[in-house]
């Protein structure tokens, strides 16, 4: 069963991601502040078991969603992660950094795909 | 030892200093003032004229005459060089008067063609000066009048040079030259015409340069023109300013904005054939931040908006995929649109109130509706982070007050819900209405919640504070809430004021002028 982490800070949004997760047969854990997500995702990487996806929102109180990225990114954790954000800047930086990126309010059925899409790709490496 | 490059450039610069304190020495100095500086000026030229003609005729005595102790033993060459001599130490003696500050206006002038005159009396025989060879030698000095003095003094140069010449006829009145009376003066009247002229000419011309600098000073915009070669050759106070010593530097360089000392200049560049390129320099640093600033702000309201929207439209979307959560989703829809409508209602609030047209009623409200209400509004928030929740009015105040009750019940529903937002569970929130003198009655609103470091009371009455800690930003808004408190407060010509300790709480309160109603 595929897995994600849900960066963001918003409850709602965190559990309706959640609640759209589960619908499609994944597990899905919420996040809600960016220290706690910093220190779970890097504590998940050293004991590998990464989940399959982290949806991650960009301001976070604590650590920001920029510094969680530059961290992924370092362990090359790039392709499994979707930025979801709703400042539409710092989303076009991204989207130019090639990572991937949707500015909020997005879609939940491209939230779907995009997740998918990493899920066989991680199916087919693992 | 010195490298001999550094020889060299010393040897250059020591030789300009040189050059240039000798031009110095034989410039007058402008301290005069303008007229008088010019008619110096030209005074001087023909001084230094005179002095290289001397010069040059004692040489040329000695190079081409014969040895100098022939020269010494002939009566007449004597007196030749010593004439030659005593002239040239004359004009010197008047080239140094007419460079000192403290000579009077024209005297230099006069001098000298009273010199000239003198000179040319002896210069040949009577008749030779007044019927001969040497007669056009006389409209000399009126014509150095001309040049040098105020344009009627030729009339002067030329009654003095007509008293020489009439004087000079030794068999007068037959041998007096009316032609060359009636000439010079003619020749007089044509110097003053042409310098009455010129003289008017440099003064409108003057005057239109004074009006150039005037406006040129006068604006509020730095304004540099510089030549082909980069070189600066008019530049305005305001330029001068704005580059603070670094204006030569700057025109040199091509960028529209550049940086000086923390400050941002735009330079706006134009041609101006024959003359070179023009610049306005105008200091943007302000218009820069505001620029920011501005930009800071759209991004944290539209960041505001569109995050209450993502949940409405993903719960929206979830309805369908799960009915059976359609309730629970409804209510996050409901929550989000609430947000929203409290947001677009502050920025409303506050563009109103920043373009002074938010109006306030005045009519008569009963103090225990407005507790009431709040109690109301607040409760539920205060249950559910199991806060203890308390509203209070003293007796000692009136049962009716006139005021905006809508616009107070904002107030305290912004300063409640902030305490209660701030506020642990467990922790306690308290809203007293009291009378706090003749004048006036006071709401305190207290919690004991996280409170607000010292640093950060300054500015929580800032509209907008939240746009400088927008990425890790630990609360959702725009930072509006109690910058319209405050001015709304202030609007009620009242006053608010906050005491707050780190981790033992904050009491915000507010005081406002009493009316019974």
């Amino acid at each position: 069963m595929p897995s994600a982490f849900i960066v963001e800070d918003d409850r709602d949004l965190a559990y309706v991601f959640q609640l759209y997760l589960l619908s499609l047969g994944w597990t899905a854990t919420i996040i809600l502040n960016g220290t706690d997500a910093y220190d779970r995702l890097r504590a998940a990487y050293f004991e590998n078991r990464m989940p399959t996806a982290v949806v991650l929102d960009l301001h976070l109180p604590g650590r920001s969603g920029e510094e969680i990225f530059d961290m992924l990114r370092s362990h090359d954790l790039v392709s499994r992660t979707l930025i979801c954000s709703a400042d539409v800047k710092l989303v076009q930086k991204y989207i130019g950094l090639e990572a991937t990126a949707l500015e909020k309010p997005i879609e939940l059925k491209e939230l779907g795909q995009i997740l998918n899409g990493f899920a066989v790709a991680s199916y087919k490496i693992g | 030892l010195n490298a001999p490059w550094k020889v060299a450039r010393s040897a250059k610069y020591s030789l300009l200093s040189v050059t240039k304190k000798i031009k110095n020495y034989f410039t007058v100095p402008d301290t005069f003032e303008l007229d008088e500086l010019r008619m110096r000026r030209v005074l001087n030229f023909i001084l230094i004229m005179l002095m290289v003609i001397a010069l040059i005729s004692l040489l040329l005595t000695f190079v081409w005459g014969d040895t100098p102790a022939q020269l010494l033993s002939d009566p007449s060459t004597v007196s030749i060089i010593a004439s030659s001599g005593i002239a040239g130490l004359l004009i010197f003696g008047l080239f140094l008067l007419n460079k000192w500050r403290g000579s009077p206006k024209n005297l230099v002038g006069w001098l000298l063609v009273v010199v000239l005159i003198v000179a040319i009396t002896f210069s040949d025989s009577p008749r030779q000066l007044t019927n001969g060879r040497s007669l056009l030698s006389w409209a000399l000095p009126v014509l150095v009048a001309a040049l040098v003095l105020p344009p009627a003094s030729v009339f002067v140069a030329d009654g003095l040079v007509t008293i020489m010449l009439i004087s000079m006829s030794t068999n007068f009145p037959h041998d007096l030259n009316l032609w060359a009376i009636l000439t010079l003066l003619a020749l007089s009247l044509l110097f003053w015409i042409g310098m009455e002229i010129a003289n008017r000419a440099i003064r409108t011309a003057r005057n239109e340069s004074q009006k150039t600098f005037a406006i040129l000073q006068g604006v509020a915009e730095g304004i540099v023109v510089v030549d082909q070669h980069q070189n600066v050759i008019v530049s305005n106070l305001v330029a001068k300013h704005l580059a603070g010593g670094l204006l030569d530097d700057l025109v040199k360089n091509a960028s529209v904005n550049q940086d000086v000392e923390g400050r941002i200049l735009s330079f706006t560049w134009s041609e101006v054939s024959g003359v070179g390129r023009v610049a306005i320099i105008r200091d943007i640093t302000r218009e820069i931040e505001v620029e920011r600033a501005k930009d800071a702000l759209l991004g944290v309201v539209s960041h505001e908006l569109r995050t209450p929207l993502s949940v409405i439209s993903a719960a929206a979307q979830m309805i369908p995929l799960s009915p059976n959560m359609a309730g629970e989703l409804a209510t996050r829809i409901h929550a989000n649109t609430q947000r929203m409508r409290v947001l677009i209602g502050d920025l409303l609030d506050q563009a109103q109130i920043q373009a002074g047209a938010l109006r306030l009623r005045q009519e008569s409200f009963s103090v225990a509706s407005l507790s009431g209400s709040v109690s109301e509004m607040m409760a539920d928030d205060a249950n559910d982070k199991n806060l203890a929740f308390t509203v209070r009015s003293s007796s000692d105040l009136p049962e009716k007050l006139v005021g905006d009750k809508d616009r107070l019940l904002q107030v305290l529903i912004n300063l409640a819900g902030n305490a209660i937002k701030f506020t642990d569970p467990g922790g306690q929130v308290d809203v007293i209405f009291e009378r706090h003198n003749e004048q006036s009655w006071k709401i305190t609103v207290r919690d004991t919640g996280i409170g607000i470091p010292p640093q950060r009371i300054p500015d929580i009455f800032q509209p907008f504070r939240r746009a400088s800690d927008y990425a890790t930003r630990r609360h959702q808004g725009v930072g509006l809430g109690l910058s319209i408190v405050k001015q709304l407060v202030e609007l009620m010509k009242g006053n608010i004021d906050v005491e707050s300790k780190v981790g033992k709480g904050t009491t915000f309160t507010v005081t406002l002028p009493l009316e019974a109603g």
